[in-house]
């Protein structure tokens, strides 16, 4: 048996991880079956002033299928937001207006609900399919050693031209990315901070978005969550939208 | 009985606010918008109005759910929506054409007319004195009561299918300035945002797939014959969204006005091409059935559509430009009259002429402000209407907004330039 370990080890060293295999690793920290999670969303604008929004977050397989509800403030409370297959199609529900309307591809690069999170930020869209990625060396982010992953972008439809991500090297998240405009300046900066593991999962309890462009900042505290309880399926359609 | 309802509404009110807003099956909210308008007429005149909203909805359990909206509308100067249009404009001429003005107030000139105009200006005069006008199409959302029950509905949740019994809010059609296949609201293309008014109905959803569904709903009038009733089917192909409807379209209002009943196939898609840029259209082909007539005549059949696009650039300005057929409309303005004036005021079309062109442009800046413009063009009579809006975020949950209405063209000769400019400032709490 120990010769095996030994075997795997070697065997290890010998085929170092793929960049696919880190990004399959990464995105299997999301391989619970559903989550429901109650989040702060605090928009720090350049002007100094601050707005707090709030908002309850049910997803299901992975991030495959979100639904994001506002509850705070009044204005807004009871719009929805409705991402199936990874963020790809997204829907948006008013309540006062009683209407569900897709989002066109143009309005992913939209700021959602005035924040520095784009519509395709919150959607944890697969981006492989999108840029052109590799992994440009490893090196340590916020104290942990990381794989520091490079992606660009294929054309101009996109909303970013090229962004790098930092991954853990130990647990395979995110800890954090930088974000780069068309014309290649710096544009977002994301932090992932407060990281625990909540039953079999790795969970953030706060995530920073800060746009170093406009000086302005945005942070999604995770208030409670929890996993792997039943939700029905057409929670997450047109239906489930307007229950 | 004016004060009976209040005190019902106050007592409602105050019971609403002092249940506890913890409370996970009840969920109240709503808001309070105050606005002032300035008419730049011959007799400028200002009016103020309050809309006080209460919104309550109760999660009986999972089989169901109870909504209800109230709304208190204050105006504190009735804005009669004659008024509001200038003096020599086409409509005046309308009204000038078949009223004339006594001491006693407007009756219909009787002189010249035939039975059957006599008896529509008699429906017309009578609905006229009943208020009704003052919630036609060009008035942003203009209750006919003092309070009023927007919504009140029970919604009953099965396993594929949700049954919605009560006055509720019903919109159809993916056209953002103009919804021709919308047959249950009428819409103002100068304020395509306004709420649309709750209808009564009972609406049966089945839903099949991922997000496809067919829908069955009957709205009932004061009699059978006066109901509107049809079914919709929607589903997704790809990145498309498209829909599929037939109606039958009769109501009281319709009825008033001596509209005819008709029957209306209706279709609508939205989707993208060029990857990214928002593309939409609806299409109705309507067939009304006048006296004498079956619905196998089709000659007096006329299709409306719209068609669009819109498209928002990285720096967050959006741009939304939509094209609308009416082939109910006309292109010379010698012929606008009473029928077209009653069929624009019945929601039957969405405006006089055959051909209009609509722009939306609106860019956020500074965190808190949005700027908006929407124009629209009728090319027939060369007119057209601009309403430029900024809105500032004040507070989260306080939107202040000032806009305007201006209208060009000649106010003889055209539609829209026959209309009053104005100037609005609103003010809206949620709570």
């Amino acid at each position: 048996m120990k010769h095996v370990l030994y075997l795997l080890i070697i065997f290890s060293f010998c085929f170092p991880l793929t960049v696919d295999d880190i990004l399959d690793k990464s995105e299997a920290n999301d391989n619970f079956k559903t989550s429901i999670s109650s989040n702060v969303e605090e928009v720090y604008n350049s002007d100094g002033t601050v707005k707090v929004s709030e908002m309850k977050v049910y997803s299901k397989n992975g991030n495959d299928k979100t639904i994001m509800e506002y509850t705070e403030p009044k204005r807004i409370k009871g719009m929805k937001i409705l991402m199936l297959n990874k963020g790809d199609d997204i829907w948006f529900y008013s309540n006062r207006t009683n209407r569900v309307r897709k989002i066109a591809s143009h309005q992913k690069n939209q700021s959602a609900n005035n924040s520095d999170f784009s519509y395709d930020d919150m959607s944890m869209s697969d981006n492989r399919k999108d840029y052109i990625y590799s992994i440009t060396g490893e090196e340590n982010h916020n104290g942990s050693g990381c794989y520091r992953i490079e992606f660009k972008a294929k054309d101009k439809t996109v909303t970013y031209s090229r962004f790098v991500i930092w991954i853990d090297r130990s647990n395979y998240l995110a800890l954090g990315g930088e974000f780069f405009d068309e014309d290649g300046k710096l544009w977002k900066k994301l932090d992932v901070r407060d990281i625990k593991k909540i039953g079999k999962y790795w969970t953030a309890g706060e995530i920073e978005m800060k746009n170093v462009q406009k000086d302005s900042r945005t942070v999604i505290k995770t208030k409670e969550i929890s996993f792997d309880t039943d939700l029905p399926d057409d929670m997450f359609t047109e239906r489930g939208l307007r229950k | 009985m004016k004060n009976l309802r209040m005190i019902l509404f106050a007592v409602i009110t105050a019971a609403a606010l002092n249940c506890k807003a913890e409370d996970q099956f009840l969920k109240l909210g709503g808001y309070l918008e105050s606005r002032m308008s300035y008419f730049a007429f011959e007799d400028e005149i200002t009016t103020a109005n309050a809309l006080f909203r209460m919104e309550g909805n109760y999660d009986v359990s999972d089989k169901g759910k109870i909504e209800a909206h109230l709304l208190y509308f204050y105006d504190m100067q009735p804005s009669n929506p004659f008024s509001g249009f200038r003096e020599g404009s086409v409509y005046d001429r309308i009204i000038d054409k078949y009223y004339q003005e006594t001491i006693d107030g407007i009756s219909p000139v009787l002189d010249d007319l035939t039975p059957d105009e006599l008896d529509l200006l008699n429906r017309i005069l009578d609905i006229y004195s009943s208020g009704y006008f003052d919630h036609i199409s060009y008035s942003s959302f203009f209750p006919k009561e003092t309070l009023v029950m927007d919504r009140a509905f029970i919604k009953f949740f099965f396993s594929s299918s949700d049954l919605i019994f009560g006055k509720q809010q019903i919109a159809w059609g993916t056209g953002y300035v103009f919804n021709p296949t919308d047959i249950w609201n009428i819409k103002d293309p100068t304020d395509p945002n306004s709420p649309k008014i709750g209808v009564l109905a009972a609406n049966l959803d089945f839903f099949f797939g991922e997000n496809s569904s067919f829908n069955i709903i009957a709205a009932p009038g004061s009699n059978f014959d006066n109901m509107k009733y049809g079914f919709r089917l929607k589903s997704t192909a790809g990145r498309y969204e498209y829909s599929f409807s037939a109606v039958r379209d009769k109501s009281d209002d319709a009825a008033l006005l001596n509209l005819p009943e008709r029957i209306q196939l209706g279709s609508d898609f939205s989707g993208e091409i060029f990857e990214g840029i928002g593309f939409f259209g609806e299409a109705a082909l309507s067939n009304p059935r006048y006296p004498g007539m079956e619905f196998s005549d089709t000659d007096s059949a006329y299709a409306q559509f719209c068609t669009g696009f819109d498209y928002t650039f990285k720096n967050g300005l959006y741009v939304l430009g939509e094209y609308y057929y009416n082939g109910l409309g006309e292109n010379d303005h010698k012929n606008y009259d009473l029928t077209a004036f009653t069929r624009l005021t019945g929601g039957v079309m969405s405006g006089l002429a055959e051909n209009y062109f609509s722009a939306v442009v609106s860019y956020p800046f500074l965190n808190d402000y949005t700027c908006t413009l929407i124009g629209l063009v009728n090319p027939g009579d060369i007119s057209c209407a601009l309403v430029p809006e900024l809105e500032y975020a004040f507070h989260q949950n306080i939107l202040v907004k000032l806009n305007s209405n201006l209208y060009l063209g000649s106010s003889s000769r055209t539609e829209l330039g026959g209309l009053v400019n104005k100037i609005s400032f609103c003010v809206t709490g949620y709570f």
